[in-house]
């Protein structure tokens, strides 16, 4: 049997054996595609013909070739016993957390665990029946996995039509391993080994589907195992023979294998609420309580599309990035939008926004991913994805109150950025006026940076000189780039610009492309002397500012 | 707790897994094989320079050196600097004596 799965555009093909029936969870229902898609040469073939809606006709009046789709990832489905792979040691264990008055703690329970060895990692989690566990077996290299869905520890249950392991040789068989390896232990929790609280999640159902159960399915507490864990393998009879029906994605090891496929593809899974506001995607990010439940369900009152509220995966496609909700909730659904604004968020007592870059920005990222990296080479791939975003879209803080009026402030805001201010520079620069903006990008980082003041002067003609700072006419607004060269081809000047950060140059433009030339730049409050190397402070530690932020 | 003097000669440590950004050098621990992302530190400008510096073969007095040369400070603020940074972030490089 063959079930095809499409979680943000990776298509999972789930195989099993014949006598092996796969079920998914209904949490991932609307994820659930045809592995068979129609031949797109065919449509490309022959343009203008409509299908379908469009004429009336039937789809399956036209002729196509149907093709099978290429999958991503294969995971073979197994109801038995999975095995360890002999020499495999432990790197990490998670346990179960329990709810408590005021927080969650360690209930000591485990959770789950990774094992490595030569070749291959292994995800082993305990089920709903702590005596019961599902194995993923990941082979390095190869996009073809295994997983074992159902694990009887209980000799006793040698009657089960599947293999089984007896509790005694499982236990002896990691016992021995984890005091060779002495693996970490975490909470369980995705974020990292030390973050301990899972998501608050409020039983209220919002106004539209996007979050109509939510089941916890992503809490890693005792309740939320009590609530998903199910009988995970049962016996059928279909025309007169016995088939064994698998969920394959016994909870949690659903949100394991997602990781480790979005991991290895240099995709980030993160904590937030995506919204797509107008033609703008924002993605709200935050430890635990700091809002981002609630600003979804406001932007989902004023009928934004909410793309999800608790996990999401974000991936550079086609030269942006876009976010792509997950299954996490049994209504959830495919939705995707382009992200243009990611926001770190939490409580305030007004409405205030500061741009972040470089470093901290990444750092804010990081922190809040979903990730068990145990090798450098998984945490040193997170961080390159996260300097790309950090670079690619913007980035700032945000401390909001939790009514409509943030919705109104986040739209007024990116208005008047865009157009107003935009055009209203333009005009006093064309009236041969001085004027003073501040700074809101990253290309010409570090000369000028977000939130500095910018004075910006009447560009004389035939003044472009190389090295300067100008403001260039660029969709209806401007940018500020530096001049890298100045050339005269067939008696035309030419303006060559860069910003500073970016990879590539400015397509050469003719000089009245330039409306103004920087004069000065000022950074809280200082303007700053030329670029002399100074001593600076030698070290930041983000851990401060980031929980001094986050927490405070 | 390692004595660091100006003739330890630091290497970075496998455990640390960093990344340049900008002119910044982002510092991700790997405690225990865990990436630990509520602790990531931060070399400003002048860490990153003397990050650089680091290549399991020079002194920490051969890399004051080369902050003299590039930086406009005198020697003996330089070492003292110098030796601040390295015990600040030790837990992300391996000493050796000559």
């Amino acid at each position: 049997m063959t079930v095809d799965l499409v979680i943000a555009g990776r298509r999972i093909r789930l195989c099993s054996r014949e006598g092996v029936d796969i079920r998914p969870d209904e949490r991932f229902r609307a994820f659930e595609m045809p592995c068979e898609e129609r031949n797109i040469l065919f449509i490309d073939a022959a343009p203008g013909i409509l299908t379908g809606a469009d004429t009336g006709i039937p789809d399956t009046a036209f002729p196509f070739i149907p093709v099978v789709a290429e999958p991503d990832l294969v995971v073979e489905v197994e109801p038995g016993a999975g095995e360890i792979p002999a020499g495999a040691v432990k790197v990490f264990d998670a346990h179960l957390m329990e709810e408590v008055p005021g927080g969650v703690r360690n209930s000591g329970e485990p959770f789950w665990e990774v094992f490595s060895g030569e070749g291959v990692t292994c995800a082993r989690v305990f089920l709903k029946d702590t005596e019961r566990t599902a194995l993923l077996v990941m082979p390095h290299g190869a996009m073809r996995w295994r997983i074992f869905a159902d694990t009887l520890h209980d000799a006793t249950d040698s009657d089960s039509p599947h293999e089984s392991y007896t509790a005694d040789n499982l236990h002896q068989d990691y016992s021995d391993k984890s005091s060779e390896a002495q693996p970490q232990s975490g909470s369980g929790c995705y974020n990292s080994g030390k973050s301990s609280a899972p998501e608050s999640f409020d039983t209220d159902h919002l106004t539209h589907d996007f979050s109509g159960d939510k089941s916890e399915a992503q809490s890693h507490t005792r309740a939320a195992r009590e609530k998903h864990g199910s009988d995970l393998t049962t016996d059928s009879t279909i025309a007169g023979t016995t088939n064994i029906t698998v969920d394959p994605f016994p909870w949690p090891l659903d949100g394991l294998l997602l990781y480790f496929l979005f991991s290895r593809g240099g995709d980030i899974m993160i904590h937030g609420s995506g919204v797509l506001c107008g033609n703008r995607g924002w993605l709200f990010t935050g430890r635990s309580g700091s809002g981002k439940t609630t600003l979804a369900r406001l932007f989902d009152s004023a009928g934004d599309r909410v793309i999800h509220d608790d996990r999401l995966v974000l991936r550079r496609e086609d030269g942006r990035w876009m976010m792509h909700s997950t299954p996490v909730y049994r209504n959830d659904e495919p939705r995707s939008a382009p992200l243009n604004h990611l926001w770190i968020i939490r409580h305030g007592v007004a409405n205030v926004s500061e741009p972040i870059a470089g470093a901290e920005a990444v750092a804010m990222i990081l922190a809040n991913c979903i990730q068990q990296n145990w090798d450098g080479a998984a945490a040193a791939r997170l961080a390159a994805a996260a300097d790309d975003l950090a670079a690619s879209v913007r980035v700032s803080r945000l401390s909001f109150m939790p009514d409509t009026t943030i919705r109104d402030y986040l739209r007024l805001r990116g208005t008047e950025e865009k157009q107003l201010g935009a055009a209203t520079v333009i005009e006093m620069l064309g009236e041969g006026r001085t004027v003073s903006v501040t700074a809101g990008g990253f290309s010409m980082w570090p000369a000028i940076r977000p939130g500095d003041t910018v004075v910006i002067g009447p560009h004389g003609a035939g003044q472009a000189a190389a090295g300067q700072i100008v403001a260039l006419r660029r969709d209806g607004g401007f940018v500020l780039h530096r001049i890298t060269r100045v050339e005269t081809v067939s008696g035309h000047q030419l303006i060559v610009t860069c910003g500073d950060a970016a990879a590539r140059a400015d397509e050469a433009a003719g000089p009245e492309t330039i409306i103004g030339v920087v004069l000065s730049v000022t950074r809280a409050g200082r303007q700053l002397p030329p670029p002399r190397r100074r001593l600076p402070r030698w070290i930041n530690r983000i851990w401060a500012m980031v929980a001094g932020w986050m927490r405070g | 707790m390692i004595m660091i003097t100006l003739s330890s000669i630091p290497s970075h440590s496998p455990a640390v897994v960093y990344r340049r950004i900008n002119d910044e050098y982002l510092l991700i621990p790997l405690t225990g094989n865990i990436a630990d992302m509520d602790s990531l530190y931060r070399l400003t400008e002048t860490g990153a320079f003397i990050w650089e510096k680091i290549d399991g073969k020079r002194a920490i007095s051969d890399i004051t050196s080369k902050i003299v040369e590039e930086f406009d400070v005198e020697r003996d603020v330089a070492e003292k600097d110098a030796l601040e940074f390295f015990r600040e972030i030790q837990e992300f490089l391996q000493f050796r004596e000559p």
